[in-house]
């Protein structure tokens, strides 16, 4: 019975009972994966990019040290790089996603753990400057 | 033999709703995926909103005004972005195994903590017009 298995998609188990699977009756294995949630997804990366860049330019160009010159520079630069680094991630996976004509390309924590300990990184940093050197 | 039928679904169904892993549906892991990019751009513009702050803004009539709202935000900005980590991996093992998502606090703590930073600086600009 549930030997007819290779004909679907293989997402949950077999016997249907995952409220997060399978429907083997509206992706079967010759149909695209669903494009609009993929497209969505990396509108967010995208967007995600986007905001490290912002970030980083508000750093670079408005904040005041009272220590040497080039510091908020190297502080904004370096969230410019993450946003940078975020947003081709994001692109990459993009056109990967699309050329690849298959759906195995979610994130994994590899993926994600960068963005996520370079962005509490950020935080860190702006606390003690904020603490320590009030504009 | 009238005992073997009852036996039978007590070994099969139960385990395989918990123990086992399946792929799920790559919908909800882009939503997953979606809903930890969100939480991210949150800490972020907690965290640029606090830098802002500290950074920006003149300085109160009470000394550290700046410093009591701003560190807040960039401390939950900072918070998020290790939690909601958390929570992805934890959303991503609960679908691979056909169970209920966990309860993550996160929306809570968030709201309560931008409410009271709030109540904070209604309080700080009202005493500082009248001060003024």
């Amino acid at each position: 019975m549930s030997d007819g298995a290779p004909a679907r998609r293989g997402y949950g188990p077999p016997d249907g009972t995952s409220p997060y699977g399978p429907n083997a009756e509206r992706w079967p294995a010759d149909r695209p994966p669903p494009t609009l949630a993929g497209e969505r997804t990396d509108l967010a990366w995208n967007r995600s990019g986007l905001a490290l860049l912002a970030c980083g330019i508000a750093v670079a160009r408005g904040l005041k040290f009272p220590v040497a010159e080039p510091a908020h520079e190297v502080i904004g630069v370096t969230i410019l790089v993450l946003g940078v680094f975020t947003w081709f991630m994001g692109q990459w996976a993009a056109r990967h996603r699309r050329r690849s004509g298959h759906d195995r390309q979610i994130a994994s924590f590899r993926d994600l753990a960068p963005v996520a300990y370079g962005t509490a990184a950020v935080g860190a940093a702006a606390f003690l400057l904020a603490l320590f050197f009030p504009g | 033999m009238d005992d073997a039928p009852e036996t039978e679904p007590e070994t099969e169904p139960e385990p395989s709703a918990a123990s086992e892993e399946y792929e799920p549906d790559p919908r909800f892991s882009y939503a997953n995926e979606r809903t930890f990019l969100a939480w991210m751009r949150t800490a972020l513009g907690l965290i640029t909103a606090g830098l802002a702050i500290t950074q920006l803004l003149p300085p109160f009539d009470l000394p550290g005004g700046r410093r009591l709202i701003g560190l807040p935000l960039i401390a939950m900005g900072t918070i998020i972005a290790v939690v909601s980590l958390r929570n992805w991996t934890a959303n991503e093992h609960a679908m691979r195994r056909g169970l209920p998502l966990p309860r993550s606090p996160l929306p809570l703590i968030t709201a309560v903590v931008v409410s009271i930073v709030a109540v904070i600086g209604v309080v700080l600009v009202i005493v500082e017009g009248k001060g003024s």
